[in-house]
């Protein structure tokens, strides 16, 4: 699944999109199942499961969207980059890990942990990302 | 040669796994694990009731026109003067410190069973505990309790065990004194007095409820109506459940009497009730206190060895859900 802006093949246009691609696709998937498990908790519902797609959007497919459109590839960006995708990956879990607990009328202690988790690895990957397209070069 | 290039996706192999390794701990911690138990000492969560149910002692018995009397002499409460005469009924049981009668009502397109319970003494509504223990996740039904406990009459609790928070004392012990963390939990007091109550957990500790007398402490909630007035609205419902469900809810009359109520749901012939429903129904039948306990597929009532409301999770297949606790007379 490529998202190319010229759709000529050059395969740096495939692959710039593709992590924004996968993201939309992360978020399609969540819609879809956020319904269908509505359909079947009796009625109840949790906005953490409701919007646990809204999450891979804003997390994911936005910034990815972003540093692809403005080209950003800086160096010394590799940890942080996947940091952020953990990150935004554990969030999204989390959310919906809370929607379940939330519709089932229980908790656990863990879900708060993946949440937290993935937050700080946001936050890193983010404050990584953002010195290294400050403090170094820039691959176009 | 790049590192990066040679194993590019490795990175996300791991963390996939570990990442889908803690989310599936996190289920089975939820769901399925059982942890934080408590075993009583020298406590028994079996005491025999002193009449014999079964219809098969060597005591004299009479029956006529389906009631079944008998007459052992013995009696449980340790008082003077009882007759030690149990009647019962199918839908009945009455001896000298015990009467049960159980109606079924159809309202609101649903059945509903009301127990309904004169005590000589406020001892005789306790609780049983699934397993005999307390504990995240250690689950029986309602009837599996009920008969290890000797109850005569049973209905399903608050399903303590689904959640960290939320007090808990049963037949004075205090198990768990974590305030619930939902806004507004409240919660019911049972005292040793018999009086009943429902409080706020965020203006109470457990232990100040302790002090003060208490016996049982239910959290689950909420409150369906007080002093005559329902106290919950028709938007009102326990977390985001927004339809009708079965319903389990005990009410209280007056000094030892009450009510137990469960009502049917999610079936062809029982649509269920919503909280406005049930908190109508309590108030009609007489409680200056009605509180809710756990519904869905938990509500259960079980009388003299039967269930006899019709318990389910989906509508598609009647069958018992396995609980953490139940109330029962006995």
């Amino acid at each position: 699944m490529y998202i190319s802006d010229d759709g000529c093949g050059d395969p740096r246009a495939k692959a710039k999109y593709k992590w924004t691609a996968l993201y939309i696709a992360v978020s399609v998937f969540l819609f879809v199942f956020s319904r269908v498990y509505y359909l079947y908790s009796h009625n109840v519902h949790s906005p953490y499961m409701t919007f646990a797609f809204a999450v891979a959007l804003v997390l994911g497919a936005f910034p990815c969207f972003v540093t692809s459109f403005l080209k950003l590839k800086p160096d010394g960006a590799y940890i942080p980059v996947r940091l952020y995708h953990s990150g935004a990956a554990a969030v999204t879990v989390g959310c919906v890990l809370r929607g379940v607990f939330d519709i089932a009328g229980t908790s656990s202690v863990y879900q708060g942990y993946i949440m937290w988790t993935g937050l700080v690895m946001l936050v890193l990957g983010t404050v990584g990302y953002i010195a290294a397209v400050s403090g170094g070069g820039i691959k176009k | 040669m790049n590192r990066k290039k040679k194993h590019p996706y490795l990175w996300a192999l791991i963390y996939g796994i570990l990442l889908t390794a803690v989310t599936i701990y996190a289920l089975l911690d939820a769901f399925l694990l059982p942890h934080n138990i408590v075993y009583i000492d020298g406590v028994s969560e079996t005491e025999a009731v002193s009449e014999d149910l079964t219809f098969d002692s060597t005591s004299s018995e009479t029956e006529e026109d389906g009631v079944v009397t008998k007459e052992d002499g013995s009696s449980d409460d340790g008082t003077d003067g009882g007759t030690g005469e149990v009647t019962v009924t199918d839908t009945s049981y009455k001896d000298d410190n015990i009467s049960i009668t159980i109606t079924t009502y159809r309202e609101y397109d649903t059945d509903i069973y009301v127990a309904e319970i004169i005590l000589s003494a406020p001892s005789y509504l306790k609780t049983g505990l699934a397993e005999g223990a307390f504990g995240r996740n250690l689950k029986a039904k309602t009837s599996e309790i009920a008969e290890d406990v000797g109850a005569i009459l049973a209905i399903n609790g608050d399903y303590y065990g689904y959640r960290d928070t939320g007090y808990v004392m049963r037949n004075g012990y205090l198990y768990r004194t974590a305030a619930s963390d939902e806004e507004g939990a409240e919660t019911l007091v049972i005292y040793e007095d018999g009086t009943w109550e429902t409080v706020y957990e965020a203006d109470v500790t457990a232990e100040e409820l302790a002090e003060a007398g208490a016996y049982q402490i239910f959290s689950f909630g909420p409150t369906l109506s007080a002093d005559g007035v329902i106290s919950v609205d028709v938007d009102t419902e326990v977390e985001q459940a927004m339809s009708s469900n079965p319903r389990t809810a005990v009410g209280y009359i007056s000094d030892c009497h009450y009510v137990f109520v469960v009502s049917d749901g999610r079936t062809d012939e029982s649509e269920g009730l919503t909280l406005y429903e049930l908190a109508e129904f309590m108030n009609n039948l007489g409680c200056e206190l009605a509180y809710n306990l756990d519904g869905g597929g938990s509500s259960t009532m079980w009388f003299l060895g039967s269930v006899i409301n019709n318990p389910t999770t989906n509508g598609d297949k009647i069958k018992e859900r396995s609980v953490s606790d139940i109330v029962y007379i006995g």
